[in-house]
């Protein structure tokens, strides 16, 4: 027989009595064992500013989540991370997770992140040097363009834009320019416009706007309301963690409702500043933000889709349906 | 005589400047002038609006963010990691370039069933191989080491290599003579006369390995100077991606000394007889 001495047999009573209704919170560490560990891939830009907000607020705890953060630069390696098991769940574009489903990969959308309004609310611009004549798509013709990559959504939304304002983007020279040196190209006159978007475009107004210019609205303006953002995860994992997902999704969505009612709120633009290390101040002199969406509807994607496989982004229409995720469609 | 004396004094005068010049800008310490004086110019076009960026802050911001963020302990810590990865990296890509280039060396068949994969590889760019090993090896430590370590493995191994296949015949054969068991001569005379061209390979490794750290870093993760260059350019942190680029290359300098230090100490008896 095991025993037991008075003091120890006293110690448990009391503990468990703590427990038992005496308004002692759980120690952290037992607290933490019935955590479910989740390793979530974010591209530490504005746009994720509800992912840092969950955090912040601990909507994820609240799930029973424990998420780990992997900054990922999105795109390519972020998918293969996913389907490697790696992360769980990641943000990437949704251009690259349209281009992910025609490659054969087996992922879905489980949740929009962030989407573009029309200008003047856009959060994405084309900016030209003052003076230099670019108005519309017409005027850069023989002129050389920067978008952040090539076959993304910005990349599209600048060919939408030369050829819906009279000029012919299958003749204009545009090169990958990524976005912290896209300012420094344009005023050296090496680049004649640029697709930029926040914090960039309001950083850009604030330190040059006597030599640079906005000219057009650009991804929500072109493709009005479109969805930039989303987080994904491998279909295997999907069939295996269907609780866990959903969990994540709701938390993650309850921290877009906060985001989209506050997004100058100062615990915003602290939770933002903290996880992308930006400057609190540029945050709050941007021009405009970006739309923190939870759902994202099939014809959303099926226009970014008709839009890439238009510019060559994509070889065919998308299945938007098949890559979207109850969670993602509301 | 007057004339005489004011020529002398004159010259003595000329004498003692020229001294003055080389004391003060002679041998490394031009070297030093000079990296002064690019600073400064760095510092004057910043400051006049030469070069309008808001990445091209004034070196003086750069050098009070230096010293802000490592009082801060966050890029010291991000430096420490970016060393521990290149470090075991760097041993395990040079003991697999020795063992390997030994090896070859000594076996004809080994050589012909391994040199062409070899050959293959190595003129692969590093930074085109990391999205695929994030397929294999994920975002952390495991695929950033392996990374340095290919990177490592080639300039080690074909030194190694080719050190060992230039040994003078003689030397084996005098070993041979003296019936001197494999191992000795591996000891013996294998390893000491391909010492100096594998501590070559080693010391152009050291850089490449410190350049495929950061872009690994700089693709994938959350840690290290590569992972802080880049959030930093996203923040619009110019000063502060300035601080972690020239602690990089302060730390880059001091690896190579002390590397070429060991090198001088270790292998002294080469220099001597060279």
């Amino acid at each position: 027989m095991t025993g037991i001495s008075r003091r120890s047999a006293t110690k448990l009573m009391g503990t468990g009595l703590a427990f038992a209704g005496l308004g002692v919170k759980a120690p952290a560490v037992w607290a933490q064992s019935n955590m479910t560990k989740l390793r979530v891939g974010v591209v530490p830009v504005l746009d994720a500013g509800a992912f840092f907000i969950a955090q912040t607020k601990d909507y994820f705890a609240q799930e029973r989540l424990e998420v780990s953060v992997t900054p990922t630069p999105g795109g390519g390696p972020s998918m293969a991370a996913l389907v490697a098991g790696q992360l769980q769940i990641s943000m990437s574009t949704v251009t690259t997770m349209l281009q992910s489903q025609q490659e054969g990969l087996d992922l879905k959308i489980v949740s929009g992140i962030s989407g573009s309004r029309p200008f003047p609310n856009d959060y994405s611009a084309v900016m030209v040097r003052k003076g230099s004549g670019i108005k519309t798509g017409k005027d850069v013709v023989g002129k050389t363009g920067a978008s952040h990559l090539l076959q993304n959504l910005p990349w599209v939304c600048t060919r939408l834009w030369i050829d819906s304002t009279g000029g012919d983007s299958s003749k204009a020279n545009i090169i990958e320019v990524h976005f912290p040196q896209q300012e420094d190209a344009l005023l050296s006159g090496r680049v004649d416009y640029v697709s930029t978007n926040e914090p960039f475009m309001s950083g850009s107004v604030l330190a040059h706007g006597d030599k640079l210019e906005i000219v057009s609205g650009l991804m929500g303006t072109m493709l009005p309301n479109t969805i930039v953002a989303a987080f994904a995860a491998s279909g295997a994992y999907i069939d295996k963690n269907r609780e866990i997902v959903e969990a994540f999704v709701r938390a993650y969505q309850k921290g877009a409702e906060w985001a989209q009612a506050n997004e100058k709120n100062p615990e915003m633009v602290e939770s933002i500043a903290k996880f992308t290390k930006l400057p609190p101040e540029r945050l709050r002199a941007l021009i405009a933000w970006p739309d923190f969406v939870k759902t994202i509807a099939p014809g959303n994607l099926d226009r970014i889709g008709e839009a890439m496989k238009r510019y060559g982004a994509l070889k065919d229409l998308p299945d938007s349906k098949g890559l979207l995720y109850k969670t993602a469609l509301g | 005589m007057q004339i005489q004396s004011a020529k002398n004094s004159k010259g003595s005068g000329l004498a003692d400047l020229r001294k003055a010049i080389r004391l003060a800008f002679g041998g490394p310490r031009l070297g030093l002038w000079f990296i002064i004086t690019l600073l400064m110019l760095w510092e004057l076009s910043a400051r006049t609006g030469l070069v309008t960026s808001s990445n091209w802050p004034p070196v003086s911001a750069v050098l009070v963010a230096t010293v802000r963020d490592l009082g801060k302990g966050e890029l010291a810590g991000a430096l420490g990691g970016t060393l521990y990865r290149m470090a075991v990296g760097f041993v395990l890509g040079a003991a697999a370039g020795i063992v390997l280039g030994v090896l070859l060396s000594v076996s004809r068949l080994t050589r012909a069933a391994l040199e062409p994969t070899i050959e293959l590889l190595r003129p692969l760019p590093i930074p085109a191989l990391i999205p695929p090993l994030i397929l294999f090896l994920g975002l952390d430590n495991p695929m950033k080491i392996a990374v340095v370590a290919f990177t490592v493995f080639f300039p080690v191994f074909v030194n190694t290599l080719y050190g060992a296949l230039a040994i003078e015949p003689t030397y084996r054969a005098v070993a041979a003579t003296f019936g001197t068991s494999w191992l000795d001569t591996l000891r013996s005379v294998l390893l000491p006369a391909t010492l100096p061209y594998v501590f070559a390979g080693l010391r152009v490794s050291l850089g490449l390995a410190f350049v495929s750290v950061v872009a690994a870093e700089m693709v994938a993760g959350d840690s290290g100077i590569g992972y802080y260059i880049t959030s930093m350019q996203y923040a619009g942190r110019g000063a502060d991606m300035f601080a972690a680029l020239f602690l990089l290359g302060l730390s880059g300098y001091l690896l190579n000394r002390a590397f070429v230090f060991f090198e001088g100490r270790l292998l002294f008896w080469h220099r001597q007889s060279g």
